[in-house]
Order: structure tokens, then C-alpha cells, then sequence
């Protein structure tokens, strides 16, 4: 709860890999104590738990999705797509976070309207330094749509 | 040879001047002589007084000896002076006149004023400079030794004579010089007068065994019993000219096929003089024909003669066999129904072009032409063609060559190529795609390596922080490496379009991207003006940022100084200059140091990845230039490399 908001945050990250899984909760367990982050490891999985069809019926509607690119069964790009084409979750910020510095990702990231485009950094502190900066700004001093449920 | 007169026929101009008494007119003289004895009495010297030729009378004079030595002149006429260029000689002896007067006039006219015998003759007075036609003849008594002297000025006859002369003698030599063919005259009862080094050789005998023989030996002694010889002289007689093919016989009885045109030759009212003769020797040119016959056959080439119309009049067995006709089947074609195109059009009689031409022409005839066999197919050549004129008319050789073999293998080289150059692309692919997945694990390897150190440093032992570090280091120096092969294999893989950049503002991002090792370092960063050049910006960028950085990182103890200049390079690019007081290098680097992974130095001297020169290189060849080095150890290093001028003026 260190400088955090008082209420607890619920964060999506869509990400395969374990290992950058376990860094990013390293990384919010460090920097805000009040980030609940949720992993689903691929597309579908990410839009049945916005969509909280099957065992996600009781998930909660996540504040902000950090979302990899390059994903089995559905990669990041569509899962973007159906987020961003879905009156219901396209008011939630969606964040690419991935290895990919293909011009050609960043420009199709935006053009499905992400709220941003970052790349994983290599070293260690600069992945503390990047999600402390994605706190600040997005989990800190952005202001987010109040509705937490429509429909 | 029409114009040649008969009076040449039978004149041998080799003859001397006519220094002898002409016998023929010997009569005549004598008479003429009475007349002019009789000179004196008035009635004739009225005559004389008229007449245009020189008359005179003279006094011989002899020596004690009696030998005739000089003449003095009694009496001339009007006409004397003009004769002979002497003034009032009556008086005057011919020495006194003329020192150098030949003696064989004073001996001529002594011998006449001693015998009486009258003389008529031609001769030259050199200190006169004239030729004389002389009547001379005794007067008066035979013991006066008196000359009665009738002639004329014919200096200019003979000049005349002596130009036609000559002109004969120009004309002989050049006819007696051809000895491809046998050149002759025949005079009108045939028998030979002139003979040429061609007639000696082909017929063997020489001209004087042969002139004043009857032409008709050269006959075989059938066409002599059928009256052949006087056949053709009465066909040339009445057409001008006759032309026949037909068997004659050498000195040695030996007979060959000869080509002959007989000409008439007639004086200029039209009278018949006599007849030329010219005369080939066809087994010659049959031998000839085969000479070249068998130099086609010794060709590699396919070799193909065609006639001034285009048609082909010989082939070789490469033509045969290349082109699938027999040659019989060839012969008499046109040229286009072997080689459709490209070699008709050259052929002088198409454009009238002459053999010269032709030869002009055949410089840039290499081309590539397509021959067309018998069964339709094709196949690509290549043409010479070489002119030949003839009789006949422009003969052109056509040597063809095939180049299938050669254009099969330029075809393959291209596909050898064009493979290299996709292996190499999917090579460079390899490396950039290998070196970003290799990104992954390692990036793992690394974040949690650290991870490790920075939550359990001083919470294991000893040992275990000295593990961790040295995998901390391991990770990071690979990553290093990575990116670095990253970056070199994407200037392989991408590469953006070169545009105008300024190179002052590269450079000057160059140096913010460098801002913190400067600052450090407190390096000077100094430039000239530099010019607007042919760049992909982001790799300016990164080659003077690689190559600044190297001057401020291989440094000793001091204050680094880097100073970059650009000086025009030829019309059309730049050279620049990075210099710095570094380190300096040895020559013997110069080459390795552009290198991948080259390394001068040990890690704890100098960190790096040993790939900044090789990124620098691959960046200023992907500009079309190329980089150097000149240094000295301990006196610093220039990195020179060139870059293309902006593509409008700079």
C-alpha cells in the first residue's frame, strides 16, 4: 500500500512465459502492494476471463491489461482486436508489453487502438524500472472510466 | 590496252636515240642534196630565203692529222637563227659559237665534205639544247671541203616521243608485274609481240623464246587442225572482244583450263593494230578455291559464303552439322534460312555498302543472332562476318558460332548467383531472426540471475556470491553480444532507403547518444563543416556514434580529442575524417579490426563486443563506400570512409 490507491487494483497480464510472469509479479509486488495481477497465458484465455465465461465467472473486471504479443492458440494482436471491438472492454487500457520491436507490431498495435506500446527490457532493473513507471502513470495518475460493469 | 598504237607494237622504245643515218631515205637525200648544191644561183637562194627549215653552208676544218675538228660558217638563211638559237654566225667557226659541239657533228659532216656521200640524220646538240632532223651533202668541188647543211628543229617531236615513251614503259612494267595472269599482244598476222611475268609463268616460255612466235602454239592440236587460232582473231576482229573457257597448252605440252578475253586493238582512225590477250589459269583458281575450301573444313565454327545477293554459295560439314542441312541443300539459298536475322541486313549489297564498310561494320557485329536448323528448332549464335571482294562482287564469310554451350552457362551462373544471393539473404534472416530468440532465454537468464543477486547477495556464503556475480557478468556480456549481432544482422536484413541527410545533425545525435561517456570522459568533440550526403539517417547516426565512441573509449590517461572533417572526394562524394589522440593502432590490425568480434584489448583494459567496427563497416558498404584506418600507436587514429554526395548539389 506504499503511495498506492486504497482500493485494490486488478491488472490482466496475457503472458506465456512464467518466467516474465514471476518478474512482472515481482516487480508490482515491489513497486504497489495493491495490485492484484491475474494471468491468463494466452488470447482465449484472457477473453473468457474478461468475458468471465467458464471457471472465470467470478473474475473481476481488471482496471488495466498488459498483453504480450506473441501467444499461443490466440496471439496478442487478436486478442486485441476482439478487446478493442468490444464495447464492454474497450474503455479498459490495454497495454502491449513484448519483446517485438517490429515496426510493423507497433504500428498495428495502435491501429487496434492500444494505449501503448512497450518493450520488454533486457535487463533486470530496467523491468522494475518500466512496471514502476506503468504504476505511476497508469495504476497512479491516470484517471480510468468509473463504470466497473455495464450489462 | 586499245589505245596502245601499232606504231608501239612494233617500235622498241628501248631502242637508243637515232644517232644512225635513216638507210630508207638514202635516195631521197641524195637528191635533195643535188638541190642544195646549186644554192647559190639566186633563184635557189630566193627559195632557200623562204623556206622554214635552217639552211647554211660551211668550211670544214681539219687538223694536221686530217681529222675533222671544227666547221665555219660561210652562209645561213632567214630561218637559221630560229632554228638553232644562233646569232650572226656567218664568219664565225661552230666552237667559237658553241665550245662544246659535239664532235660527231664535225666527223659526220668531214667524212660528207671529204667523200661526197650525202647523209640525212637525227641528233642532239647538247649546248644547243635541240634535236636536229640534218640533210647534209658536199658543195662545190670536193676539194673546197664544203658542207650544204638542210634541217630542222625537232626538239619538240622529240619530246613527245620521249612522255609517250615513257608512259609505254609505266604500262609494260605494270603489265609485266601482274603475274596472276598471262597478259599479251598478238599483232594481226598472230604472232606475239609483248609477253608479262604472269604469261612466262603460266604458259613457261619466256619472251624471248616466245615474241614474233605464232600465238596458235598456245592451242591444243585439235582446235589448231580445226583453224581455232585464226577463229578468234577474226571473232575478236569483228565483236571488239571475244571471251571463251577453254583447253590450252604449256611450253611443256601440258594442258589446263584457262579463262582467255581477247581484245582488238585499233589505231585512233579505227584501223585494226593487233590483240590482247588475257588468260587465266582456272586449275589455279580451283586450287585456290580449294585452299579456302579446306581452311572452312579446319574450323570449329559452322563458316558459310554468300554471294553479294544474300544466296549461300558454300558451307562447310560444322554448317552441316549444326544447322542439320546437307550442303547441297544449302547452296543457292538465301542466308535468312539459317540465320533469320542479323545477318542479310549487314551484307554489302542490302545497303550498298563496300568491303570497307563491311569490315567498319564487323566491328560491332558481335551480336547475338538466332540460327534456325532444318527441323525448326533454334539455337543462339554468334556472327563474324568477313568481306572479300571478287570479281563478282562483295563475298562475305560468315563464321558462326555456336553459343549455346555459353549461354547454358551464363544461364547457370546466373542461377548460382541468384541462389548465393538468397542463401546469403536467408543467412542474414538467420542470424537476425537466431539472435533475437536467442534474446529470450537469455533475457530470462539474466533478469533472474540478477534477481538472485540482488535478493540473496551476503545471504548465502562467500562463494555463492562470487557464482552469482560472474553469471550476472556472463548474462549481461551476452547480451551485449546479441544485440550487437542483432544490430549488425538488421542492417543485412532491412536497410532503408538512402535520402538526403545532413551529417552534421547525424553527428550530432550521434554525440547526445554519447552525452554520458563524454561527460565522463570530459572528451573535446570537435567538427568542420560537414555536408549533406546520400544516408540512411539511424545508420549515420550509429556510425559516428560507434566510431566517436571508440575515440573516447581507447584512450590513456588525458582528455580524448575527436574531430571530425569531411573533404570532397571526386565529383560526387565526400570523404570523412573521425580523428582522435587515442591509443592509436598497429598496421598489422588495420584489416582485423573491422572485422566481427575483433578484439585488441584484454576485458579489464577496455569492455566491448569487438563488433562496433564491423557494424560500421557493413553500414558504410550498405552506403557504397568503403572505410579505413591510418594510425600509429601512441599517436592516435583517423577513420576515414566515404559517402555519396546528396543527389542534388551540396
Amino acid at each position: 500500500m506504499i503511495g498506492g490507491r486504497p482500493t485494490p487494483m486488478d491488472v490482466l497480464l496475457v503472458e506465456d512465459n512464467p518466467g516474465d510472469v514471476r518478474l512482472t509479479l515481482e516487480a508490482f509486488r515491489e513497486t504497489n502492494g495493491a495490485v492484484v495481477l491475474h494471468v491468463a497465458s494466452d488470447g482465449v484465455e484472457a477473453l473468457a476471463f474478461l468475458r468471465r465465461e467458464g471457471h472465470h465467472a467470478a473474475a473481476p473486471r481488471p482496471d488495466f491489461i498488459l498483453l504480450d504479443l506473441n501467444l499461443p492458440r490466440m496471439d496478442g494482436r487478436e486478442a486485441l482486436m476482439h478487446i478493442k471491438e468490444d464495447p464492454d472492454l474497450r474503455t479498459i487500457p490495454t497495454v502491449i508489453l513484448t519483446t517485438s520491436e517490429s515496426g510493423a507490431d507497433v504500428q498495428r498495435s495502435y491501429e487496434l487502438n492500444a494505449n501503448a506500446y512497450l518493450k520488454k527490457p533486457v535487463t533486470l532493473a530496467a523491468f522494475e524500472s518500466l512496471v514502476r513507471s506503468i504504476n505511476d502513470f497508469w495504476l497512479t495518475k491516470v484517471m480510468l472510466p468509473q463504470q466497473r460493469s455495464t450489462s | 590496252m586499245a589505245d596502245k598504237g601499232p606504231a608501239a607494237l612494233r617500235h622498241d622504245p628501248r631502242d637508243g636515240p637515232e644517232k644512225v643515218a635513216i638507210a630508207a631515205n638514202a635516195s631521197v637525200t641524195a637528191a635533195e642534196a643535188g638541190l642544195v648544191g646549186h644554192a647559190s644561183d639566186a633563184k635557189y637562194r630566193m627559195l632557200f630565203d623562204s623556206i622554214d627549215e635552217g639552211y647554211c653552208t660551211i668550211q670544214m676544218l681539219f687538223d694536221h692529222s686530217g681529222k675533222p675538228i671544227d666547221y665555219r660558217f660561210l652562209e645561213v638563211n632567214p630561218s637559221f637563227q630560229r632554228q638553232t638559237g644562233i646569232q650572226d654566225a656567218v664568219g664565225k667557226t661552230m666552237l667559237e659559237i658553241a665550245p662544246e659541239h659535239e664532235a660527231y657533228w664535225f666527223e659526220t659532216y668531214g667524212r660528207v665534205a671529204l667523200t661526197g656521200k650525202a647523209v640525212r640524220f637525227e641528233d642532239f646538240a647538247a649546248q644547243l639544247d635541240r634535236w636536229f632532223d640534218v640533210n647534209a651533202s658536199q658543195i662545190g668541188a670536193p676539194e673546197d671541203r664544203q658542207v650544204a647543211i638542210l634541217f630542222s628543229d625537232i626538239s619538240a617531236r622529240k619530246l613527245s616521243e620521249a612522255a609517250l615513251r615513257e608512259s609505254e614503259e609505266r604500262y609494260r612494267l605494270l603489265l609485266d608485274g601482274i603475274e596472276n595472269y598471262a597478259v599479251f599482244m598478238i599483232d594481226l598476222d598472230g604472232l606475239v609481240v609483248s609477253w608479262n611475268a604472269g604469261a612466262e609463268r603460266i604458259k613457261g616460255y619466256n619472251a624471248d623464246e616466245i615474241i614474233g612466235q605464232d600465238f596458235a602454239s598456245f592451242f591444243t592440236p585439235q582446235d589448231i587442225e580445226g583453224g581455232h587460232p585464226a577463229e578468234v582473231l577474226r571473232l575478236t576482229a569483228e565483236a571488239g572482244r571475244h571471251e571463251e573457257q577453254s583447253v590450252r597448252v604449256r611450253k611443256d605440252g601440258s594442258q589446263f583450263l584457262a579463262s582467255l578475253t581477247f581484245t582488238a586493238l585499233r589505231d585512233s582512225a579505227g584501223a585494226l593494230q593487233g590483240y590482247s590477250e588475257f588468260c587465266q589459269d582456272l586449275s589455279e583458281r580451283e586450287e585456290q578455291r580449294a585452299k579456302y575450301r579446306n581452311l572452312l573444313e579446319a574450323s570449329r565454327d559452322a563458316m558459310v559464303v554468300v554471294d553479294p545477293t544474300g544466296a549461300i554459295v558454300q558451307v562447310n560439314a560444322q554448317t552441316e552439322e549444326r544447322f542439320g542441312y546437307a550442303h547441297q541443300e544449302l547452296l543457292g539459298q538465301p542466308v535468312t534460312a539459317i540465320i533469320p536475322e542479323g545477318v542479310a541486313e549487314r551484307l554489302p549489297e542490302y545497303d550498298l555498302r563496300s568491303a570497307d564498310d563491311t569490315i567498319v561494320q564487323q566491328r560491332d557485329t558481335d551480336v547475338d543472332v538466332i540460327g534456325l536448323r532444318k527441323d525448326g528448332s533454334e539455337f543462339p549464335i554468334e556472327v563474324m562476318l568477313s568481306p572479300i571482294a571478287i570479281a563478282e562482287g562483295i563475298f562475305v564469310t560468315t563464321v558462326i558460332r555456336d553459343i549455346s554451350a555459353r549461354k547454358a552457362a551464363e544461364a547457370q551462373l546466373r542461377d548460382k548467383i541468384d541462389e548465393l544471393k538468397r542463401s546469403n539473404e536467408e543467412l542474414g534472416q538467420f542470424a537476425y531472426i537466431a539472435s533475437h530468440d536467442l534474446q529470450e532465454p537469455l533475457r530470462m537468464v539474466a533478469s533472474y540471475t540478477q534477481l538472485l543477486a540482488k535478493r540473496y547477495a551476503g545471504r548465502l556464503d562467500a562463494d555463492a556470491d562470487e557464482y552469482i556475480a560472474f553469471a550476472v557478468d556472463g548474462a549481461s556480456r551476452m547480451q551485449r553480444l546479441i544485440e550487437e549481432l542483432l544490430a549488425f544482422s538488421r542492417l543485412a536484413a532491412t536497410g532503408h532507403e538512402l535520402r538526403d541527410t545532413s551529417s552534421e545533425s547525424a553527428l550530432g545525435q550521434a554525440v547526445v547518444n554519447l552525452q554520458e561517456a563524454i561527460k565522463d570522459s570530459g572528451a573535446l568533440v570537435t567538427h568542420g563543416r560537414l555536408p549533406v550526403v546520400q544516408a540512411d539517417e539511424l545508420q549515420l547516426v550509429q556510425l559516428f556514434q560507434n566510431l566517436v565512441g571508440n575515440a573516447i573509449k581507447y584512450q590513456p590517461a588525458g582528455i580524448p580529442r575527436v574531430h571530425i572533417s569531411a573533404t570532397r572526394s571526386g565529383k560526387e562524394s565526400w570523404r570523412f575524417a573521425v580523428k582522435d589522440n587515442g591509443l592509436g593502432i598497429d598496421a598489422q590490425y588495420f584489416e582485423r579490426i573491422f572485422g566481427m568480434f575483433q578484439r585488441l584489448h584484454r576485458r579489464d583494459e577496455y569492455s566491448g563486443t569487438g563488433m562496433g567496427l564491423a557494424i560500421c563497416k557493413k553500414i558504410v558498404e550498405r552506403h557504397g563506400g568503403s572505410i579505413s584506418v591510418e594510425s600509429r600507436p601512441g599517436h592516435g587514429s583517423t577513420f576515414n570512409f566515404v559517402l555519396a554526395s546528396s543527389a542534388g548539389a551540396s
